[in-house]
């Protein structure tokens, strides 16, 4: 479905993507970076909105620049706001339904059933201008599925979603998947894409760091080194008990209840602090760590690529 | 074909449903009253002076006010034309692009020529309109108050003239606007300035025959009559050469405009339009 070869994009003397190889099949695909990372100028690479510097691109077999007839099986769904206030939410759909070279009539039905998967048919003929920004994500989804696509592309879609917007948006995103249609999913938090089960494409200064499964990524987290802080009555009994159960590379004691430890296997220790904790009768009342999720694995996976750690998935 | 046809309206059926904004129909409403103003104002003034006037005095008066009137319809007239074509044709890409809708109207098949051909025809048409109302009321005021010989060949004449410089006008103000992203409307000015002004009127130069203000000009000499004023046309003529038949100016804009649109639909589809966000 898309294959890239080597390819790089210069914007003047900055690096959008450098050297990316990659080549996509049909399935879900989650594209994970953090902000500035690259994953929009990939898109537009894909799609054909920018020419690569080196390399080639290739959309359905074809390079995508100046061909924008392969467009009709694509659906994009940018992360930049619609800014169209007076504009109603069917007529925004229906023109943009149209841009896919549909007449008025069939374009309008097409908008409103699209509306209708994204369940916004009911606030389709107010002005967007009155749209929460979850019925804004909903109406861009609904432009870029109406002319119903074989890939549907979304950039950063829980921008700005509250808790239910961002279930309702997994729930639809899982249930396109499960339709048998492609779907790349571009994102800066890993848990949103996880929820989608894609294999993940992991992005970082327009490089492309990794690629594998969920199981894989799990796996590299699991892996990187974490620092958790606990705080707890009895800190250094805690603390002589997981030396002496777990692999802990150091220990740090900021006051006689708070400490902090870094450790390779935190899913090790995460596994065997509720049974500790109920054995010794110890009283553990925080537990956190600074590092989030997504920032370690981006960490772990830089120095992989710098060679400081050994490869734990296929780059 | 059929589908960029259909992209093509859509866009710029969109665009005037866009159009229909308080602020945007006070804009229009205000171009296309400005002539008449102007005009009134002339008029006015004109028949205040000749009540001042001897009998023979305001007869040797009544034919010259007639001509300053025809003369001004057709400056202000053309003035609000580029005024609304700078508006309308001019910002095609960059509002787009500083609205940040390009990424949804470029993934479309066909989405960037019909955003720049569906926009120059909304331009077009939104212009064309303005004018209209502009020199109808003005050619009825020259009629009721001041007796106009055959106003319907003038307002004819100036339909044709500003059908065509609506058309011609938007296809090169178009173009401007996908080359320049950043300040197109003073780029656009600086054509007017520099194009349409200082080189249309250099004597007797024939780079003067490459600006769209030439033919229509020449255009205007021949549909609506002589109208220049402080010369005759036999020293125009002098100066600038002899007249062609209107068929070769009609032509030669048809060719100015399908060229601009030509280079414009090359450029918008060969060009990278990143929005900054991107970068």
């Amino acid at each position: 479905m898309i294959e890239l070869e080597q390819v790089t994009k210069l914007y003047k003397t900055v690096i959008g993507v450098n050297e990316i190889t990659l080549s996509l099949g049909e399935g879900t695909y989650g594209l994970l970076g953090p902000n500035g990372s690259g994953k929009t100028t990939l898109i537009n690479l894909i799609l054909g909105q920018l020419q690569p510097t080196l390399g080639s691109v290739k959309l359905f077999g074809l390079n995508p620049w100046r061909k924008s007839k392969l467009l009709r099986q694509v659906g994009l769904c940018p992360a930049m706001e619609v800014t169209y206030p007076r504009v109603t939410g069917l007529d925004w759909v229906t023109y943009m339904t149209q841009m896919h070279g549909f007449s008025f009539s069939t374009a309008e039905k097409m908008a409103k059933e699209a509306l209708e998967k994204v369940s916004l048919t009911y606030a389709m003929n107010r002005p967007m201008r009155n749209y929460s920004l979850g019925m804004r994500q909903r109406a861009k989804i609904a432009q870029a599925i109406s002319h119903d696509p074989k890939l549907l592309i979304l950039d950063e879609p829980f921008n700005g979603l509250d808790p239910v917007g961002r279930f309702e948006m997994t729930e639809f995103l899982k249930g396109w998947a499960i339709g048998g249609k492609s779907l790349i999913l571009a994102s800066h938090i890993l848990h949103e894409v996880e929820a989608v089960n894609p294999s993940f494409l992991l992005i970082s200064g327009g490089r492309l760091l990794a690629s594998g499964s969920p199981t894989e990524v799990r796996q590299i987290l699991a892996d990187s080194p974490y620092t958790l802080h606990i705080q707890c009555s009895e800190a250094k009994k805690l603390v002589s008990i997981l030396i002496e159960q777990c692999d802990i590379e150091s220990v740090k004691f900021s006051s006689d209840t708070k400490f902090e430890i870094a450790t390779r296997k935190a899913s090790e220790i995460f596994d065997i602090l509720p049974t500790l904790i109920e054995s010794h009768g110890l009283s553990v009342s925080e537990i956190s760590s600074t590092d989030d999720s997504l920032k370690t694995l981006f960490s772990t996976l830089m120095k992989m690529h710098r060679g400081e750690m050994n490869r734990g998935i296929g780059v | 074909m059929k589908s960029l046809i259909n992209s093509i309206f859509a866009t710029c059926g969109f665009e005037l449903r866009r159009s229909m904004t308080f602020q945007r129909t006070a804009v229009s409403i205000v171009l296309s009253l400005f002539p008449p103003t102007m005009l009134g104002l002339l008029i006015f003034g004109s028949i205040v002076a000749r009540s001042r006037m001897g009998e023979a005095e305001a007869a040797t008066f009544g034919p010259g006010v007639q001509e300053i009137s025809k003369v001004l319809t057709i400056l202000m007239v053309a003035l609000i034309t580029l005024l609304s074509l700078l508006l309308w044709a001019t910002p095609n890409v960059s509002s787009e692009l500083e609205g940040k809708s390009w990424s949804f109207l470029a993934s479309r098949p066909g989405g960037r020529i019909s955003v720049f051909l569906g926009k120059y025809l909304a331009s077009f048409l939104i212009t064309f309109f303005i004018a209209t109302i502009a020199y109808s009321i003005c050619v009825l005021l020259c009629s009721r108050l001041l007796g106009l010989y055959q106003p319907e060949r003038l307002w004819f004449s100036m339909a044709g003239i500003y059908f065509l410089a609506s058309a011609v006008y938007a296809a090169v103000f178009s173009l401007i606007g996908t080359i320049f992203i950043k300040r197109a409307l003073v780029f656009a000015a600086g054509y007017v300035i520099g194009s349409e002004i200082i080189l249309a009127s250099l004597p007797g130069a024939l780079i003067n025959k490459f600006t769209i203000r030439f033919h229509l000009q020449e255009l205007g000499i021949q549909w609506i009559g002589w109208f220049l004023p402080g010369s005759t046309e036999a020293e125009f003529r002098d100066v600038f050469g002899p007249s062609w038949p209107p068929w070769i100016h009609v032509g030669i804009l048809f060719t100015i405009a399908s060229l601009a649109l030509a280079i414009g639909s090359w450029v918008i589809v060969s060009r990278e339009y990143v929005i900054s966000d991107e970068a």
